[in-house]
């Protein structure tokens, strides 16, 4: 269970780190592209420490085959442009928020001092995009660029709750004290206080929708993560023994 | 040895490590050596990271080991703890100090390093290393960096 646990918060922060690192250099301004670089760092930084509870980091993050990686659909799409980033990364940042924050009362210590840790950092990755999503917001054009990016994206941005037997079968419990519905309405109601111009689908329809996900945390892996994984592990597999 | 006196010892040897990214304040007065003690024969050290993405990490804990391994002391680790975790609230006195000669703000004032000016504006939460964020003195019209 811890490893179904671990793998379920870890992948998806090394996926999105490796995804925030496609920014370097190319950001949209100085700023945002020190921003993002550094949020990438954390985020990686984040998964290796919680892959080290349960073995050795580098072995989950290149010896794995792609559908053993359980993230979230939404987090191994490509950056497309920098709405579709700040809107994916607002939403996970605060998916992410409640998880991280159910395990500061985890059964297990590990994971506990850990989650101490990573909540500090999460917090203020979280500060930024709200910042930023309300600057965008408070101009007419923000309005617009972000609709059209919610109304293209949004189911799939609800794809963060996907969850298979094994995901459900760790919530409610002592090593992860957090009820699955809880989580999702928790998150609902924070998401439309970040966005409060966006018209939202009704909550029913969302758990709906999710119940009946079979996507990439359930295996599923799209052709962009086969690209994606092609590219981050291609360093290892031309050396597996080097030693950095 | 008596494990006061050991500890004083690795204390005054660690003390000497400064930080690879601000080399002007040691380990030390950074907050990073949370504890030192001798557990079953074998010594214990406890250490902090800053933020847990930072790439200077493993560079001091091998320096520590370094230190530990010129004391002759064989039986020993140096282990990452995550909790209390480690706030810019634990820099010492000394370490602020530190901090102001290398010219970077510490945590707990918004005062340019430069000039002592007050009237400064935050201009990046996200600095060149990830402890640090960018200010704008407006003063003496210097960028200067501050501690997070």
């Amino acid at each position: 269970m811890l490893k179904s646990l671990i793998t379920y918060l870890a992948d998806d922060e090394i996926i999105l780190g490796y995804r925030d690192c496609e920014w370097t250099g190319v950001g949209p301004f100085l700023e945002e592209d020190l921003a993002l670089s550094s949020i990438a760092q954390d985020e990686i930084s984040h998964a290796s420490i919680l892959y080290e509870i349960i073995g050795e980091p580098d072995d989950f993050v290149y010896k794995r085959n792609p559908n053993e990686f359980k993230n979230a659909y939404i987090l191994e799409l490509e950056n497309y442009d920098y709405i579709f980033t700040l809107l994916r990364h607002l939403f996970y940042d605060e998916f992410d928020y409640i998880r991280i924050k159910s395990l500061l009362k985890s059964s297990n210590n590990e994971l506990k001092s850990r989650a101490e840790k990573i909540i500090l950092e999460e917090e203020y990755h979280l500060k930024h995009f709200r910042v930023l999503t309300k600057k965008l917001y408070q101009r007419e054009e923000g309005i617009k660029v972000l609709s059209e990016c919610l109304d293209k994206h949004l189911w799939n941005l609800f794809t963060l709750f996907e969850a298979d037997e094994e995901i459900k079968s760790i919530y409610d419990t002592d090593l992860f004290p957090l009820n699955y519905d809880e989580h999702l309405e928790m998150f609902y109601n924070v998401i439309k206080m970040d966005l409060p111009f966006y018209q939202f689908p009704e909550i029913s329809e969302i758990k709906n929708y999710v119940k009946n996900l079979k996507s990439s945390r359930s295996g599923n892996k799209s052709e962009e993560f086969i690209k994606f994984y092609e590219t981050f592990t291609e360093v290892y597999r031309i050396e597996p023994n080097a030693k950095w | 040895m008596l494990s006061g006196d050991l500890k004083e010892k690795v204390l005054e040897k660690i003390s000497k490590i400064k930080d690879p990214e601000i080399p002007t304040i040691s380990i030390l007065d950074l907050g990073l050596i949370y504890d030192i003690k001798l557990e079953n024969e074998k010594l214990l050290v406890l250490i902090r990271k800053t933020y847990s993405g930072c790439p200077a990490l493993d560079l001091i804990k091998k320096s520590i080991e370094n230190y530990l391994k010129e004391m002759n002391i064989e039986n020993f680790e140096v282990k990452w703890i995550y909790s209390p975790p480690w706030r810019s609230s634990d820099i010492t006195e000394n370490g602020r100090k530190a901090l102001k000669e290398a010219g970077i703000c510490p945590p707990d004032e918004e005062r340019c390093p430069y000039c002592n000016s007050e009237n400064v504006e935050l201009k990046s939460e996200f600095g060149p290393t990830k402890c640090r964020m960018i200010y704008y003195c407006k003063n003496c019209k210097n960028p200067f960096e501050k501690i997070r």
